[in-house]
């Protein structure tokens, strides 16, 4: 083997040398991870009026008003509830707010102690 | 000029072999390998989520209750993965959570919530995919 040969050599094994070094890193992957946190918005904290329509003793429909227009398109859901049974139904909020009638499935008996649930979802 | 040359590269491998056996310290080593990846979420698009509510007369009622979480928007790339849904209050306190498995098809999935959450003390909603 001549010099030069010999030379090569022993550059290739510092060579070598360099990647086994380098080989002491891990192999990793990943899954996919992706989180969110939103606020839920509400259309209005504003006080709203809340008025039983009756007929004889009975409560066949609640007006809820004073509905801001942002709450324009929500789903507005009124439940009755008089301790002994409840109604409920639902109604649209029409653009630009105001006023809406929401009629009950079935009509409760007016009691002295009765509580009226509202909601509006969406859009 | 080959011989010279040799006798300077002999000399060096002597030389260092000697000074490298003066300076060294007895050592031994724990294993020790890193490595760095990126974390990426499975869709860049973004989600929406729906509310189902209902009356409850009892707890957490009387009054009107979400047991129904509808997310909208769900990309091919989230398609069966673990997911985890957290309605919150006041304070980001967790109301509720609910885990379960993206599905393998379409753009939305129900996220059902047990027991039910008090829909007036909701004000955030998480989402985390992973998988």
């Amino acid at each position: 083997m001549t010099f030069w040969r010999r030379a090569a050599a022993a550059t290739l094994l510092l060579a070598t040398g360099v990647v086994i070094g380098a080989a002491a890193s891990l192999s990793l992957t990943s899954g996919t991870l992706g989180a969110a946190t939103t606020t839920v918005p509400q259309c209005t904290t504003a006080g709203l009026t809340v008025f039983q329509n009756l007929s004889g003793s009975t409560v066949v429909s609640v007006t809820v008003g004073a509905i801001p227009a942002a709450c324009a398109g929500a789903t507005l859901q009124v439940t009755v509830n008089n301790g002994v049974t409840n109604a409920s139904g639902s109604a649209t909020v029409p653009g630009g707010g105001g006023s809406v009638t929401v009629a009950l499935g079935t009509a409760p008996a007016v009691t002295t102690s009765e509580q009226t649930d509202l909601v509006m979802v969406g859009p | 000029m080959k011989r010279i040359v040799g006798a300077v590269l002999a000399g060096l491998t002597t030389f260092g072999l000697v000074f490298g056996l003066a300076a060294s310290l007895n050592l031994t080593s724990d294993s020790l390998g890193s490595a760095t990846t990126v974390v990426a979420a499975c869709q860049a698009t973004a989600m929406n989520a729906t509310y189902t509510s209902t009356y409850q007369a009892g707890a957490p009622g009387p009054g009107y209750t979400v047991g129904t979480v509808t997310i909208t928007g769900l990309a091919a790339t989230c398609y069966s993965k673990p997911y985890k849904v957290t309605l919150a209050g006041a304070a980001g306190a967790s109301l509720g959570e609910a885990t379960g498995t993206t599905p393998a098809s379409g753009t939305s999935f129900a996220v059902t919530f047990s027991p039910v959450v008090s829909a007036t003390s909701v004000t955030a909603i998480s989402v985390v995919i992973s998988g």
